[in-house]
């Protein structure tokens, strides 16, 4: 954004030109940090406009609709936003309702049909009905959202719920009261009107009605990656929902999302090359395609890292300089130590690459002891940058490649060494570390 | 003519500059009124003034602000014991011209200036914010100033504000592109040389106000410090693209060089 275009912009830029280059520079820094975070939430909307129409439309027109696509891809998020569209003007969406609110859930492995539908309890040693969460929603005239639904066996679970979502009326259990002995047939059913209700009937029989309405919704997303080690979806099932695809971004979008995402302008270059050939890398091997969501959280982890090291070596330096002569000569030992390992590295490369401490010390402008020596030597950054990187994928997406097939890992770390994203030490540091996330 | 209604045969498109030889450009209109020390007498100009200005500065995206500064009862003795440096004093007193005497050469009048805004940045009032298109007339010693300037709040040293408006010239540079950048390349940020001495002045000024100066230091002319006060001097450190010229040069070459400046400002204004 030009600053001058704007009046706040320009008396900000003139506040911080006001107080000097240092800060200065700081504020031009957050201006391109801004700037790209900005573009990088663009790229994002562009990316999504049409794909939240489908969703906005699936769900204005549909029972029952399910996202689906890879972790990371923003399913679960979008979701909530668009119900919250909804009920913000329903009447924009063609509803008669007055009102959306949403019921949200998690299916779980160890769901069966009482949990989701009817099941029962004991009050006071008596046996009594407990709403599932099906029945819960229409009671309550909330649509049901089923949040990643292939964490259970939703065939298995739903049962002959699915025949209701036909439109047919369906006979889901029974009703007991703890008051009564007796107990009286649930049914699931459709009524013209907007809004869900539930009756107590007496003909042709006393039955217990649950009468979803015509602006009632049922919801859900769906990792059709994950489903390979978890639970897929019948053809049953799957024939009810309204499947509405939520792709990973491209990896030249993800270029631009994950500058948004790096604060310091040290690290832009190297770290939007590096996660962007991670990205990449999954979306070139089928069936380990993630969303921009999993990885967006790297560069902060790295940034902080980094700092830390920093912030280590400045406390370390003062402590040496305020130590005795002989704890003195030990550190600059120490020093030497890290200039040797340096020179190494420098005979390994016609000329040592700009670290970032040094750059750190020039922008801070402090005066350092050695004024032009960086605080950290190339090689050590480049290791530590390395390290700090392995960690944030392996806590990041750790938990998800931990479960991939042998031959997908192989092939994925094949990319990560080949593009340079990751070093073949780093790739089997992690496969290493996941061992213990496959419980 | 009002402000904003349009002038036959302008075009719409307001960075498309005019033939230098229009005849509604009249700039010597303008210099006559930034070197009018009488305020009654500019105050009779101003609708000539507003004319002129708006066949380059239309009123769908300018507003036009005239200002004045005129000197306090302090001002001539501060000027004559302290401002205009001890050399000069000395040379003056030698003349036989006292602080009143240089206060009735100097006159009632710092600057007239004349602030074009585009509208974009500013839709309404509001007060000094924000970066301005200047002409700033010093009637006593026939010099006026052009330039795209901010404002000096928040700082009381001119040396602060010189060094930040070398800052914002830098965004500037960025913002204007290549060509643009090159264009203002004679155009620079202020410093010590432009609010205090000669910078500004193409030439040597061998006047100030009906005082003869061409006898002090082999005519070297007057230094701005003369006529200046503390509070010019931190207006003008805002500048971070100015020039200076006198009356004739400016009549005569004027229209380029506020072309220019229209130009820098207008690309500056721009939301991209």
């Amino acid at each position: 954004m030009n600053p001058f275009a704007h009046l706040d912009q320009f008396e900000a830029m003139r506040a911080a030109a006001l107080n000097g280059p240092v800060e200065y520079q700081k504020f031009i820094r957050r201006r391109a940090s801004e700037s790209r975070r900005r573009a990088g939430r663009e790229v994002q909307l562009q990316f999504s406009h049409r794909v939240e129409r489908m969703v906005r439309l699936a769900i204005a027109s549909s029972r029952a609709v399910l996202l689906v696509g890879p972790p990371g891809t923003g399913k679960t998020d979008m979701l909530e936003r668009i119900v919250e569209e909804f009920d913000q003007d329903p009447a924009k969406f063609g509803l008669r309702t007055a009102e959306v609110q949403a019921l949200w859930v998690t299916p779980e492995e160890e769901w069966t049909f009482d949990r989701l539908v009817l099941g029962e309890t004991v009050v006071e040693g008596k046996l009594t009905s407990v709403e599932g969460e099906v029945l819960r929603s229409i009671s309550s005239n909330k649509w049901l959202v089923l949040d990643e639904t292939n964490r259970a066996d939703m065939d298995r679970v739903l049962g002959g719920v699915l025949t209701w979502l036909s439109g047919k009326r369906v006979n889901v259990g029974v009703w007991r009261e703890p008051s009564s002995h007796s107990s009286i047939p649930v049914f699931l059913d459709w009524t013209d009107s907007a809004d869900c209700t539930v009756n107590t009937t007496d003909s042709p029989e006393i039955s217990r009605v649950y009468l979803g309405g015509t602006d009632w919704r049922l919801l859900g997303t769906y990792n059709a990656v994950d489903a390979q080690r978890v639970f897929r979806m019948g053809q049953a099932l799957s024939r009810r929902f309204k499947h509405v695809p939520i792709p990973p971004a491209s990896t030249e979008d993800f270029r631009t999302i994950i500058r948004g995402h790096i604060a310091d302008e040290r690290l832009l270059s190297v770290l939007t090359d590096r996660i962007t050939s991670l990205y990449d890398a999954h979306l070139l091997v089928a069936d380990a395609q993630l969303g921009p969501g999993l990885f967006i959280d790297i560069p902060a982890y790295v940034e902080r890292g980094f700092a830390m090291a920093f912030d280590a070596e400045i406390a370390r330096r003062d402590a040496n300089d305020a130590s005795s002569p002989e704890e003195a000569a030990t550190a600059n030992a120490l020093v030497d130590d890290n200039e040797e390992t340096q020179s190494i590295g420098e005979a390994e490369e016609t000329s040592a690459p700009e670290t970032l401490s040094g750059s750190l010390t020039e922008l801070e402008g402090e005066d350092q002891p050695g004024e032009s020596a960086p605080l950290l030597a190339a090689q050590v950054e480049a290791d530590l940058l390395e390290e700090l990187l392995a960690e944030a994928y392996l806590i990041s997406v750790g938990n998800i490649t931990a479960k991939y097939e042998p031959e997908i890992l192989q092939e994925l770390g094949q990319r990560f060494t080949e593009s340079h994203a990751l070093s073949f030490a780093s790739w089997g540091w992690i496969l290493e570390s996941m061992k213990s996330m496959r419980a | 003519m009002p402000d904003g209604e349009e002038v036959e045969g302008q075009e719409d498109s307001p960075d498309e500059p005019e033939s230098p030889t229009t005849p509604q450009v009249d700039l010597a209109v303008i210099s006559t009124f930034l070197l009018e020390s009488e305020r009654t007498v500019r105050e009779g100009q101003l609708d000539s003034v507003r004319q002129v200005l708006r066949n380059m500065f239309p009123g769908n995206l300018w507003t036009i602000t005239p200002n004045e500064n005129s000197y306090s009862p302090d001002s001539h003795s501060n000027l004559y014991n302290a401002e205009v440096g001890g050399g000069f004093r000395t040379w003056l007193i030698a003349q036989g011209a006292d602080v009143a005497r240089y206060k009735s050469a100097i006159g009632p009048t710092q600057y007239v200036s004349l602030d074009l805004q585009l509208k974009s940045l500013t839709p309404h009032f509001m007060g000094n914010k924000g970066w301005r298109l200047r002409l700033v007339g010093f009637p006593s010693i026939d010099l006026i100033v052009i330039g795209l300037g901010s404002h000096y709040q928040g700082t009381q040293s001119q040396k602060k504000m010189g060094a930040a408006s070398g800052l914002i010239r830098e965004m500037a540079n960025q913002v204007w592109g290549p060509e643009l950048k090159e264009l203002a390349q004679g155009f620079p940020n202020a410093n010590a040389e432009h609010w205090d001495r000669r910078g500004l002045m193409g030439e040597p000024i061998l006047r100030i106000g009906d005082l003869d100066i061409s006898g002090f230091q082999d005519g070297i002319g007057a230094e701005l410090r003369m006529v200046r006060n503390t509070t010019v001097k931190k207006e003008l450190a805002t500048f971070f693209a100015l020039t200076g010229m006198n009356k004739h040069d400016f009549d005569s070459r004027g229209y380029e060089v506020i072309s220019t400046m229209r130009s820098l400002a207008l690309r500056l204004g721009e939301d991209r």
